[in-house]
This record gives C-alpha cells, structure tokens and sequence, in this order.
C-alpha cells in the first residue's frame, strides 16, 4: 500500500509510535480515538493525546511500517478519505 | 488546480473497509467493558458513512438512541412478547421493536 492510501484507512487499533517532538517521544501502543487534531494512544496503562500538527508518527501494520507527518493527516477521521492527498 | 479527486469507488471501498474495522473494534470495547470506547466508535463509523454514502451493512446493529453496538447478553437484552422481537438497550434502555410478520405468515400458511 502506498503511503498516500495508508493514510486513507482507519487509524483506531493500529500500533503507532512517535519519533518527534521529543516531549511526546517513546508514546507508543494501540490507537485508542482519533478526532481533527489529535491522536490517542494508549501507552503502557495510560491514554496518551498527542497532537497531530507537528508530530512524527510511526505506525506498523502488519511487518510494514509507515512514517507519517501528522500534518499530512490533521483532518477529521470521516475527512481523511476524500481530503488526504 | 493542484487537488486530484479521488474516484468515488475508491472512496466507498476504503470507506466501507473502515466500517468494518471500526465495527470489530466497537465489538472489541464491548468485551472489555469499555462501553463509551465502543459507542464512539459507532459513532465514527456512522460519521464515514454520512461522508461518503456508504453503506452499514444491517448485520452491524447499533443503539439508536446512545450508539451502543447491540450484542445479546452484554448490551442488551433480546426478548419476545406481543409478536415482536424486543431489543432494550442496556445502557440507555431505549427500545427497538421487531415485528416477525413474515414468519407468522409462514406458520399460518403450514399450519
């Protein structure tokens, strides 16, 4: 799957880690929700909300791994299908 | 202009992807008694198919009135009375009645 397409499908459940910045550094385990402008994730017992302007984010799915600019998906989950591009 | 559409069966293709998925992971919160998780997302999912025109396949059931996915013996209770199927949400107590007509018909008719 290109990475454009990836950031097309659902983000809740997935395995995600973030790289940068480095206050929000090390978050990593299961997408929990997702609205316009953050990204939950629940992180070793506790619910992380990260941003997602400005943030690295590394999610596997499956043996693949995707980095993707939070920028690039700072929409509402509905509106990543048609105004990811 | 610089915006490249996407084709509106790649849109309803990953769209109802994404219904399934967010579905199973309702289902998921459900059994671990993480009601509000599964309620939103429920909601999400009705979200997307609002947005894209795709459809929520009938098997995928949801509390009207508090977007509970309904699963008998966990969010709800199922019961029989007055020729109707009597669905109560566990959460918010509304209830979703279903006539069974056809089945009646059918008794009538072999009986």
């Amino acid at each position: 799957m290109r990475l454009r397409d990836f950031m097309r499908t659902e983000f809740v459940g997935l395995e995600v880690g973030v790289d940068s910045p480095d206050c929000y550094a090390g978050v990593s385990g299961k997408v929990v929700d997702e609205t316009r402008n953050t990204l939950s994730v629940r992180s070793g017992g506790t619910v992380r909300t990260v941003p997602k302007r400005g943030t690295v984010f590394r999610f596997s799915l499956g043996d693949v791994e995707y980095v993707v600019d939070g920028s690039d998906i700072n929409h509402r989950p509905e509106d990543r299908i048609k105004k990811v591009r | 202009m610089s915006r490249k559409r996407v084709s509106g069966k790649a849109v309803r293709d990953i769209a109802s992807a994404r219904i399934d998925r967010l579905y199973a992971a309702a289902l998921e919160a459900v059994a671990e008694d993480d009601w509000d998780y599964a309620a939103r997302y429920v909601e999400m999912m009705l979200a997307i198919s609002r947005r894209t025109k795709a459809p929520i396949p009938r098997e995928h059931r949801y509390c009207k009135g508090c977007r509970l996915p309904l699963v008998a013996g966990a969010t709800c209770t199922v019961r029989l009375s007055n020729h109707k199927v009597i669905i109560t949400c566990g959460n918010c107590n509304t209830i979703r009645r279903l006539p069974y007509l056809r089945e009646q018909r059918n008794d009538r008719k072999a009986g």
